[in-house]
């Protein structure tokens, strides 16, 4: 190896505390010539070709090697690095370089001088307009100095660079609010901080589909021979949907987007089950601490005992019920609330769930939503709550329109859960009191038949 | 009688050698195996669904803790 290839190198020892012997003894070189490289450059003196200058409090030596030797040195135990001692430069820019950074600036400033997106727009169109003006231009003045064939290309820098792009927050889609959940004034209350966070919503009925709007938290079925909670059908998904979409940018958002969603699979996938299996998932409500029960289904039958008793169990446990009140608001054989809507016990409110009647956007009362009672003993429609062409979530990942007293339920149980998350421990006779006295009053003045006491109000509800 | 629903009880009156799915509801604290039903299904502390003869539900409404028996319908969703 010729002399004129040696060139300095930076050594760092794998023991930092490496002293001037030791570091001498490493690198196979004389102490007398190993030197404490801080007082030697002090006296800006210039190293000679066999110097050796130690940086003791660095653990770095600085030797002059050739190619051979800087390779065998590397391989040592003792050595962590034999790096080239490269030039290093100040970081000023050049008056030319100054001049295209002030350009650039200007750019970039105009882009965000104003607040609307269209600024951000021109300047990033801008400076992507002077990148490909810059690069035509070197590539014309490239190929104009191979054609004149002096062999020297020579660029023309500083070429101006393209403005940086500072980074600036994604614009998402601001997520859609249907006109179900504005009518009854969800947003009001999730301004305030009420989005049902920590409160169990259980939705009895076909189960829920998996779906990217939904978080299921849990599940049940008590339908015979089926162990799984998923919607064969997308009533329940639906349903759920209404009660608990989040609120994340995508498809729609539910009454109350913070709620745990369970699912309780009472009805098999063509709809339909057995009030047993709707007694069942009462029950799995009160052993799971539930605090809601959303159950958009019933018969046209009077009201039960058996759904009276299992309605004031649940009831005394915590657990609000709310139910559909029916969709024979047209049939002369059965114009009345349906089981279990109607289920009612002399002197017990508990037995007695919040019913809920069906309204359309312009809040007419839907011709299909029960109401009435055959007589006294009959619990009627509390309430009534958006249920005409109600968009939600449905099977396959998708969301589609559904009517219904199905479809108002679930916004009562919403606005349930908006209320155990502002008052924690409150009763369900307390969350009906609380329901009907903030309702907006629909029809005659104060409680009448298809309205009960009125539309549901979130945001009043919640005040 | 007035402890059997109407409707069923017309029914059990007409076929009491057929078999009838129902809902049983007791008073509470009641203890259900008083019934020696076998197939049997507990709801909840006080209800109880089984497939029973007609002659049977006339039987087992006899017992003073037995509030109530009717049908177990078929719901559907609304």
């Amino acid at each position: 190896m010729s002399k004129k290839e040696r060139k300095r190198y930076l050594v760092t020892y794998a023991d930092q505390d490496v002293d001037s012997s030791k570091a001498s003894s490493i690198l196979g070189v004389s102490k007398s010539k190993t030197r404490d490289g801080v007082s030697f450059m002090e006296t800006d003196s210039v190293p000679k070709k066999d110097d050796v200058l130690h940086f003791s409090e660095l653990g770095i030596s600085s030797i002059e090697l050739g190619e051979e030797e800087q390779s065998k040195l590397a391989k040592k135990r003792e050595i962590l690095a034999v790096e080239e001692d490269t030039e290093v430069h100040i970081l000023e820019l050049t008056a030319e370089e100054e001049k295209t950074e002030l350009f650039n600036s200007s750019i970039s400033e105009t882009a965000y001088s104003g607040s609307g997106d269209n600024l951000y727009d021109e300047g990033y169109h801008n400076a992507m307009l002077d990148l490909f003006s810059s690069m035509l231009r070197i590539g014309r003045k490239g190929n104009q100095t191979s054609a004149a064939g002096n062999g020297n290309f020579s660029p023309v820098l500083p070429v101006p660079r393209p403005a940086p792009i500072p980074w600036r927050p994604p614009i998402l889609p601001k997520q859609p609010i249907p006109w179900n959940i504005s009518m009854i004034h969800a947003p009001a209350a999730w301004s305030r901080g009420y989005k049902g966070s920590g409160v169990k919503v259980a939705v009895l009925d076909t189960g829920i589909a998996n779906h990217s709007d939904l978080t299921i938290s849990g599940g049940v079925s008590f339908v015979n021979g089926v162990s799984s909670y998923d919607d064969g059908h997308s009533h329940g998904t639906h349903c759920a949907g209404i009660i608990g979409a989040r609120n994340n940018f995508i498809g729609i958002a539910g009454v109350a987007p913070m709620s745990s969603l369970y699912a309780v699979k009472v009805l098999s996938d063509s709809g339909s089950g057995y009030s047993s299996w709707v007694i069942a998932g009462m029950d799995w409500c009160i052993q799971n601490n539930i605090q809601v029960a959303s159950m958009s289904l019933g018969s046209s039958s009077a009201p039960s005992t058996a759904y009276a008793n299992a309605v004031r169990k649940c009831q005394e446990a915590g657990v609000t019920i709310v139910t559909s009140a029916g969709n024979s608001g047209n049939s002369s054989s059965f114009p009345f609330v349906g089981s279990p809507a109607n289920a009612y016990q002399r002197s017990n409110s508990n037995a007695s769930p919040i019913a809920v009647g069906a309204v359309s956007q312009s809040s007419a009362i839907a011709s299909f939503s029960s109401r009435g009672g055959d007589h006294s003993e009959w619990n009627r429609v509390t309430v009534v709550a958006p249920g005409v062409s109600v968009n939600s979530t449905v099977l396959n990942n998708d969301y589609g329109k559904k009517s219904g007293t199905s479809m108002a339920c679930p916004h009562v149980a919403g606005l349930a859960a908006l209320l155990y998350e502002k008052y924690p421990g409150i009763s369900p006779v307390n969350i009906e009191r609380r329901i009907t006295a903030t309702a907006t009053d629909l029809g005659g003045a104060g409680f009448d038949e298809p309205h009960g006491y009125g539309l549901i109000n979130c945001d009043l509800a919640t005040q | 009688m007035k402890k059997i629903d109407k409707t069923l009880e017309n029914v059990i009156r007409q076929h009491p050698e057929k078999s009838y799915r129902v809902l049983i509801v007791t008073k509470d604290g009641t203890d259900l195996n008083q019934f020696n039903i076998d197939n049997a299904k507990q709801l909840m502390d006080n209800i109880i669904s089984a497939e029973l003869k007609g002659a049977t539900i006339l039987s087992i409404a006899e017992h003073n803790t037995v509030e109530s028996i009717e049908l177990d319908g078929e719901v559907s969703i609304t």
